[in-house]
């Protein structure tokens, strides 16, 4: 299990880019076999050009069911939470 | 040339602008806008965004506008909503000396993250312990839909106000662009503007124009006007949507918006607490 600070990629770049770095970062592990929890402590908050280009390019690459059994959250607030389930479920492409 | 604006009705005031917009008799020498008839409380982010899209129209026509003193929304446009530093000052954003007013903002893209964030810290302090992750989440969806879909070269503005009598959060974003139908009809050419404003509110609509649209993000800010009492409202073209936590209603509008306002009020009593899930459970 491979764990990734989700504040860190945040960190000066703006949300698509900061996006596209998360992409990369959890492709890699993915490839390499691991399992990846995303760290959301002091994510200010997850806009949609930060996901689609995140979660939702792995959902269009995979799947959902693909994406929800091999990356999970820690730390992650209550409302980011239920944003990211609504996302995944309702992601069409 | 005096321009008297005394009705606080928001689509009398758009209409009102819409007009002043394409009427090309007044882009020349000096404009005198008079807002004797109305009082401070009748006017809020809704009539004030869409007058900065006005005002930065006629500046760019090298109209002298100035507005006239001794009047209650005169005075506070000069003085506290700061009107003019946004133009003989140059500035994208002042300070208002209200503390309930996150003042006008002119959109730009250097400060597209900054602002919502200057939002949140704003509030953080009158409602500490809330989540307001909602709010910031529908100011930048809206900030990207304009610089991703406006074209509106710069013109366009945000204002925010704080009802504290009723909690509620009132926000306007407004652009002079190509609107919400035009922009829709890029793809699906052959839609008039209320079909084409009711495709964009569609979960997953999206022109995808750029890699990092999907059509998430007025359907974010639709979601926040669930809540009873909660509504958004755009106007876009000719065309009129209404949303609360009910239904949505299109509808034609009598004039032609040269852009794209949306104005939505939420209740700031529902925000939630903010709380962590240590680990998640799909």
């Amino acid at each position: 299990m491979c764990i990734i600070c989700v504040n860190n990629l945040m960190s000066g770049r703006d949300y698509p880019t900061a996006g596209d770095s998360l992409y990369v970062s959890i492709k890699a592990k993915l490839d390499s076999g691991d399992k990846v929890v995303l760290d959301m402590s002091d994510v200010p908050f997850l806009p949609s050009m930060f996901l689609n280009v995140s979660i939702g390019r792995l959902i269009k690459e995979t799947s959902a069911d693909y994406v929800k059994n091999n990356i999970t959250f820690r730390n992650i607030r209550l409302s980011d939470a239920q944003r990211v389930r609504d996302y995944v479920e309702r992601f069409r492409y | 040339m005096v321009i008297r604006f005394d009705n606080k009705d928001r689509l009398w005031w758009l209409e009102k602008i819409s007009e002043l917009y394409y009427n090309q008799d007044i882009r020349r020498g000096e404009l005198i806008f008079d807002f004797s008839g109305l009082e401070v409380e009748n006017i809020g982010p809704e009539h004030i965004a869409p007058l900065a899209c006005l005002v930065e129209t006629l500046s760019n026509h090298k109209v002298r506008v100035s507005i006239k003193k001794n009047s209650p929304v005169g005075d506070y446009l000069a003085s506290d909503i700061k009107l003019s530093h946004y133009w003989k000052g140059h500035k994208n954003y002042s300070e208002s000396t209200s503390n309930n007013v996150l003042n006008l903002w002119r959109i730009n893209e250097s400060e597209i993250e900054v602002h919502p964030r200057r939002v949140g810290d704003f509030f953080k302090s009158r409602f500490k312990g809330k989540d307001l992750s909602a709010v910031t989440l529908s100011l930048t969806e809206s900030y990207y839909n304009v610089q991703d879909h406006s074209k509106c070269l710069g013109n366009a503005f945000s204002m925010i106000s704080y009802d504290e009598e009723s909690n509620f959060l009132n926000v306007t974003v407004c652009d002079f662009g190509v609107g919400i139908p035009t922009t829709v009809r890029s793809v699906l050419r052959n839609l008039d503007d209320c079909s084409a404003l009711q495709k964009a509110i569609e979960d997953n609509f999206s022109i995808r124009s750029k890699s990092y649209n999907a059509g998430k993000g007025l359907g974010n800010i639709r979601s926040l006007c669930c809540e009873k009492n909660s509504y958004m409202w755009i106007v876009s073209k000719k065309a009129i949507l209404v949303a609360n936590a009910n239904q949505e209603k299109v509808m034609q509008s009598s004039f032609d918006f040269p852009g794209t306002w949306i104005y939505y009020r939420i209740p700031l009593s529902l925000l939630p607490e903010e709380d962590y899930v240590e680990d998640f459970m799909w």
